[in-house]
């Protein structure tokens, strides 16, 4: 009945870590925090001041959920490409970032319409002010596409694109230097794959902070999005 | 944005990146994708689709200017925003 | 070359271009099973009790601090207390030495008053019985310096003072004359 592939194991894998690890931490919380609690908080804190806080300032509290949500999920999924026995990321489906790229979509344009309404909003995104008006017609479908469909769009490709090419990374590396030191007989092929391997370590590193970079980036812009779409000015 | 003095230089500045390579991109997709569209209809390849592209970039680097731009001045002219 | 390895790295599936960008029924399904897991996780117990922890912590800086305060304002009342009550008790000290004083002052005075007091009751009662003496020995003494007085007279007048009355009489006049000359002298 259920056609499930591997990265949706891994989705469901990686999605029971997350809940036991803050079901651990946060289920008898303490004034004065220990071990794996204090390690919770400071995932939480990390999210709270350096993207909702400082993108949002008085705005943080009420998109701090979804900031939240967003940065544990992509990363929990992202990381699964250098995790042993997985070995690919969960987010390398176009599924996962689309599903986090409407949610996104979904409440910037939300947050703008319930600050400045319909006709607010859609003034402040599609006509910039002192443009002169028959130019609108030129303007106004440019900042259409630019922000209710690039927006989006690019949150997902972008994410999906890194976690294709980290994965093309590594399999090629380490199966390049699987094929040069294993199967084939040249010798002289020996020395590069030992190359190729220490080279697919560095990407496996490299890869660790991808998987966070790209966590972050993903829901910093969606922060962003936010604060320009519930902003006073413009 | 600005009058938040919470937000600081580096967000708003990786926000703003991302906004003006998304306009920059969107113009020529735009006018481009309508030129292509044009080209086909009247078999005039490629003069609607360039003359679309570079449409489509001139009013992206216009609108970057309007949103940005102008701002930038403003800040080094008089100091408000 | 680049669409090939994608589809060896995406794991020899049948995806093809565009289809990379297409996602698969069972993905979106497993994918938003987990951003809705995950978001109730956060709502409903990560987030409002890390929040909670905090509040907690915040509390108990803020009381932490409250209640120094209070100590301190505590400390200042006992001190102002204590220095109170020192100068309360120096202030009973001297007052106790002040009555002392005027006591004892009272009680020499009151001794004082009462000793001439009965110094002059007994002066008194020394002067009445003098006085009372006096008298007697002043009226026995005018007896009988009148009976010698008659006793004389008769022998030096030869004849008995028959009138007893009379005689008295004369005794009478002469002692108050003798009495007389001697209060002139």
């Amino acid at each position: 009945m259920f056609a499930m592939t591997r990265i949706n194991l891994i989705m469901l894998v990686m999605t029971t870590i997350l809940f036991v690890f803050f079901f651990m931490a946060f289920r008898k919380p303490q004034v004065v925090p220990t071990g794996i609690q204090n390690l919770g908080e400071m995932f939480l804190d990390f999210v709270r001041v350096h993207i909702s806080e400082e993108v949002l300032g008085h705005h943080a509290k009420r998109f701090n959920l979804l900031l939240t949500t967003m940065f544990f999920m992509i990363f929990a999924f992202n990381i699964t490409g250098i995790l042993p026995l997985m070995h690919i990321a969960a987010s390398s489906v176009v599924a996962v970032p689309l599903i986090l790229g409407v949610a996104s979509y979904l409440v910037f344009n939300y947050a703008g319409i319930k600050q400045h309404g319909v006709k607010g909003y859609l003034q402040m995104n599609l006509f910039p002010p002192g443009v002169p008006i028959p130019l609108y017609l030129l303007v106004t479908p440019i900042e259409a596409v630019s922000t209710f469909i690039f927006r989006p769009a690019t949150l997902t490709i972008r994410l999906v694109a890194n976690m294709i090419a980290g994965h093309m990374l590594l399999v090629l590396f380490y199966g390049g230097a699987n094929y040069m030191l294993f199967i084939s007989d040249s010798l002289f092929l020996k020395p590069f794959g030992v190359f190729s391997y220490m080279a697919g370590f560095a990407f496996t590193l490299f890869e660790i902070l991808v998987a966070f970079l790209q966590a972050y980036i993903f829901t910093l812009l969606t922060a962003v999005y936010i604060s320009g779409a519930v902003s006073e000015e413009h | 944005m600005a009058s938040d003095p919470k937000i600081k230089p580096l967000s708003k500045g990786e926000g703003l990146v991302w906004s003006v390579i998304g306009t920059l991109v969107s113009g020529p997709l735009v006018w481009g994708l309508l030129g292509a569209f044009l080209d086909r209809k009247f078999e005039t390849e490629p003069i609607y689709l360039v003359s679309g592209l570079i449409l489509g970039f001139v009013m992206s680097m216009y609108i970057v200017y309007v949103r940005y731009g102008r701002e930038e001045i403003d800040i080094k002219n008089g100091g408000q925003s | 070359m680049i669409e090939t390895t994608v589809l060896a790295a995406v794991g020899g599936e049948d995806i093809e271009g565009i289809q990379l960008l297409l996602p698969a029924f069972y993905d979106l399904l497993f994918g938003g099973l987990s951003f809705v897991i995950l978001l109730v996780l956060f709502w409903k117990f990560a987030l409002p009790r890390a929040q909670q922890v905090l509040d907690k912590r915040t509390d108990s800086i803020q009381g932490g601090i409250a209640r120094a305060e209070q100590q301190e304002q505590e400390a200042a009342q006992l001190l102002s207390q204590y220095r109170e009550q020192l100068a309360g008790a120096r202030n009973e000290a001297a007052k106790i030495r002040t009555q002392a004083q005027s006591e004892r002052d009272e009680i020499v005075t009151q001794a004082k008053t009462e000793a001439s007091s009965a110094a002059e009751q007994i002066k008194i009662q020394a002067t009445t019985a003098l006085e009372a003496e006096r008298g007697r020995v002043v009226t026995n003494l005018r007896k009988e310096v009148g009976d010698l007085a008659l006793a004389l007279a008769e022998k030096v007048l030869g004849e008995s003072l028959k009138d007893d009355a009379k005689a008295k009489a004369v005794v009478e006049r002469f002692i108050a004359d003798i009495e007389k000359s001697a209060g002139k002298k």
